[in-house]
């Protein structure tokens, strides 16, 4: 993976607006309107150079000072600064290891990750039942790995399958299941969730189901 | 480069792919591009003359789309796509990385935004997302090092 493949995977993203519409939204203008704008700009300019610069989220807790309401007040933050419309959904895991936090949020098949970089919305899963189990979320850097995803109704338990064949129990809440581990950052081979009379197991991209 | 034409030909499609993928919407990338440069048009005269014309636009662009996501506050919630409408059975390689990149971290999507999709400087990504230059090797080295990890790739470094 480098930067050339990311490239090419967004080349056919092209922006179809023809330079006559821009001209015309340009011309469009009111001048009392530009005249004001000149104004800002020469006043932005005087002071941060040409443009806005854009705010500034407040940082994110050091791991000294990090404590539950300082870094719940964080994702808050990044969740107003990136979706304003939209709030957080219930807190549903809290992963620490030394440096390294995740808060995981989620509701109705909507997860939210919050780290110290910023949050991240996955929106839920289309491909219907054989979906369910799928790890949805990896953290690959730092000394935690871990994955989040969605559970069956009535699930009694949870365990992920490394590649190593070590196997991980999960924590459940909800709809959903987290489970996280150190020394070995790689996706999960398999995830296995047991209910009262069946085995769902997620292996090769899909989930299956069996009798228990 | 004197033209506003030329400008506009050579750099809107980079423009374009960083705001979508910064802000993970199609409808509102198209429309804060098309909005930025309207803008840079009108003040063209003088805009050829700045450094970076192109760092310009991409801050005008991402200020526009921050401005109307707080301007439509109160309209009812609605599904934000984060993603973008792909078929998420798809398993086009291509497909893939985009929505891998979709789901990155904020801050590391947008110094991919940037410094990959739009080239600019770590410098110029650094000043336009208020961090420092070293702050933005940091975040393309994390986001890099996820990507990698993803698609089945050891992780160097």
């Amino acid at each position: 993976m480098n930067v050339e493949d990311i490239v090419r995977a967004h080349a056919d993203e092209r922006l179809a607006v023809p330079l006559a519409e821009i001209e015309r939204r340009a011309g469009r203008r009111p001048r009392r309107f530009a005249y004001a704008g000149v104004a800002v700009a020469i006043a932005l300019a005087a002071v941060v150079g040409i443009g806005a610069v854009p705010s500034e989220p407040d940082p994110a807790p050091t791991a000294a000072a990090l404590d539950s309401e300082a870094f719940a007040r964080f994702c808050a933050a990044e969740q107003e600064r990136v979706h304003p419309l939209m709030a957080l959904p219930p807190l549903r895991f809290r992963l620490q290891d030394g440096d390294f936090v995740v808060w995981v949020y989620g509701h109705r098949g909507r997860i939210v990750t919050c780290r110290r970089d910023g949050i991240v919305t996955y929106e839920p899963p289309s491909g219907g039942w054989t979906e369910t189990l799928r790890p949805r979320v990896l953290a690959p850097e730092g000394p935690l790995s871990w994955v989040v995803g969605m559970i069956p109704r009535g699930t009694e338990r949870v365990e992920v399958v490394l590649p190593s064949g070590r196997t991980v129990p999960a924590d459940t809440n909800e709809e959903f299941y987290a489970a996280s581990w150190t020394g070995e950052a790689a996706m999960p081979v398999k995830v296995v969730a047991t209910t009262r009379d069946q085995i769902f197991t997620f292996e090769d991209g899909y989930t299956s189901a069996r009798p228990r | 480069m004197d033209d506003f034409g030329e400008f506009y030909a050579v750099t809107k499609d980079g423009v374009f792919r960083a705001i979508l993928v910064a802000t993970g919407d199609r409808a509102g990338a198209e429309d804060a591009s098309a909005e930025a440069y309207a803008r840079a048009c009108a003040r063209w005269s003088r805009l050829r003359e700045h450094p970076n014309p192109k760092a310009w636009v991409l801050r005008t662009a991402l200020n526009v789309r921050r401005s109307w996501w707080r301007r439509t506050r109160r309209e009812l919630l609605g599904a934000v796509p984060e993603h973008g409408a792909e078929d998420t059975a798809s398993i086009d390689l291509d497909a893939d990385l985009r929505r891998a990149v979709a789901a990155l971290p904020t801050r590391q999507r947008e110094v991919v935004a940037l410094r990959v999709l739009a080239d600019l400087s770590a410098e110029d990504t650094g000043e336009l997302l208020g961090i420092a230059p070293a702050t933005v090797h940091v975040h393309l080295h994390r986001a890099l090092s996820a990507l990698r990890l993803q698609f089945g790739e050891e992780v160097v470094g």
